[in-house]
């Protein structure tokens, strides 16, 4: 069981889309793998449009008692639901978290419960600045968890997002180098992301999208199939 | 069991236990044993001492034994007095009796039109899957 959630305290970073994009990677790629989607965002974005897809294997779940409203999440009820999930012992088995904007890691203790937390930004400053509030207090939050040694630690991996240059790539990681976290690819920008969330009728959109960023799809996941490979949290940014 | 085993494409006899098999049967399948997994196929047969749990869809289906998870039938499910199913059931036409159990989201259409084009929910995912490898991997370059 591997539990990855997708954080950051902005909004329009890329979170549901990513969110969106991986769990639905994780269902088709591994067609015995057992995967859910918590949708924490109340707007529910991404759940109403993977509803579609739910199976007994793909589970969609917007559950309002995963929420105390304004962006705080009922930590309680999710790590006791993550805990239960947990307990089945099963291997092939994924929960995707989507938190919606205005997350604060400080009310966030769920979070310590997590295999890797992905934070994805643009370039934009407003982003970068976010993002790098959001890392310190996701940090503070890790040492504050006096029953786990750094090393058990959830990951945090940056997630470049909607990159069109690698000028950009480049310089996010400039900006972002003295951050003690990974640093993961980039998603390219594509114009098929504003279709993202539409159910179209033979899901070309998602088709499209999933074809077209294959590799990402697959880096991704196999990197949340793996996450305790990667055991230590690194001193500066570390690019994966 | 009143029919001889060679008359089904597929057959679980009583105290065998199957787990994990993806099934695509174009025919009839009798389960009498326990079957957990995905099957397809023509007509299912889940007979009193039978359970299978997964994902399951065809056309028509008789329960007199135990069916968890999915499934949906294009055409008639059948249940019998002992039979018993809980998950989220789609049928086309519906025929059972006293004692029969169905426990869960239970759906049909409702004008009894069959011209679905489009797979039923519990199959989008796999049919989303299928149409994926079909295709040639255009894998999105490095920046």
């Amino acid at each position: 069981m591997k539990t990855a959630v997708f954080a950051n305290s902005k909004g329009g970073v890329g979170k549901s889309t990513i969110a969106l994009l991986t769990s639905l990677s994780l269902a088709t790629r591994h067609n015995r793998a057992k995967v859910e989607l918590i949708d924490l965002d109340p707007q529910a974005t991404t759940s109403d449009s993977l509803s579609r897809f739910a199976n007994h294997r793909f589970n969609v779940i917007n559950n309002e008692e995963f929420s105390l409203g304004s962006a705080t999440p009922n930590n309680s009820r999710i790590i006791s639901h993550l805990e239960s999930i947990s307990s089945d012992h099963l291997s092939e088995c994924y929960s995707i978290l989507d938190c919606p904007a205005g997350n604060e890691p400080e009310r966030s203790t769920f979070l310590l419960h997590s295999n890797i937390i992905f934070i994805p930004t643009s370039v934009s400053d407003a982003d970068v600045f976010a993002t790098k509030k959001y890392i310190s207090s996701l940090i503070k939050l890790f040492d504050s968890d006096t029953e786990n040694s750094p090393k058990k630690s959830p990951l945090a991996v940056i997630l470049p997002s909607m990159i069109d240059h690698r000028d950009e790539l480049n310089e996010l990681r400039s900006v972002l180098a003295g951050m003690p976290v990974y640093f993961g690819k980039p998603l390219r920008y594509s114009p098929n992301f504003r279709r993202a969330f539409r159910a179209e009728r033979d899901d070309n959109n998602v088709k499209v999208l999933l074809r077209e960023h294959s590799a990402y799809s697959k880096w991704i996941t196999d990197l949340i199939i793996h996450s305790d490979r990667l055991k230590l949290r690194p001193k500066k940014l570390f690019q994966l | 069991m009143s029919k001889g085993n060679s008359e089904y494409e597929f057959y679980v006899g009583e105290g065998t236990h199957l787990e994990g098999a993806s099934l695509d049967i174009h025919g009839t399948a009798r389960i009498d044993g326990t079957f957990v997994g995905k099957i397809s196929v023509k007509h299912l047969i889940v007979g009193e001492n039978g359970s299978v749990t997964g994902d399951i869809s065809g056309e028509t289906a008789l329960v007199e034994g135990v069916i968890e998870d999915t499934l949906t039938l294009s055409g008639k499910l059948e249940v019998t007095a002992k039979g018993k199913i809980r998950g989220k059931i789609h049928y086309g036409e519906l025929e059972t009796v006293v004692g029969a159990k169905l426990v869960g989201e239970i759906s049909t259409d409702w004008d009894g039109d069959q011209t679905v084009s489009q797979p039923a929910v519990s199959d989008r995912l796999e049919a989303f899957s299928a149409s994926l490898e079909e295709d040639s991997d255009t894998s999105d370059e490095d920046l």
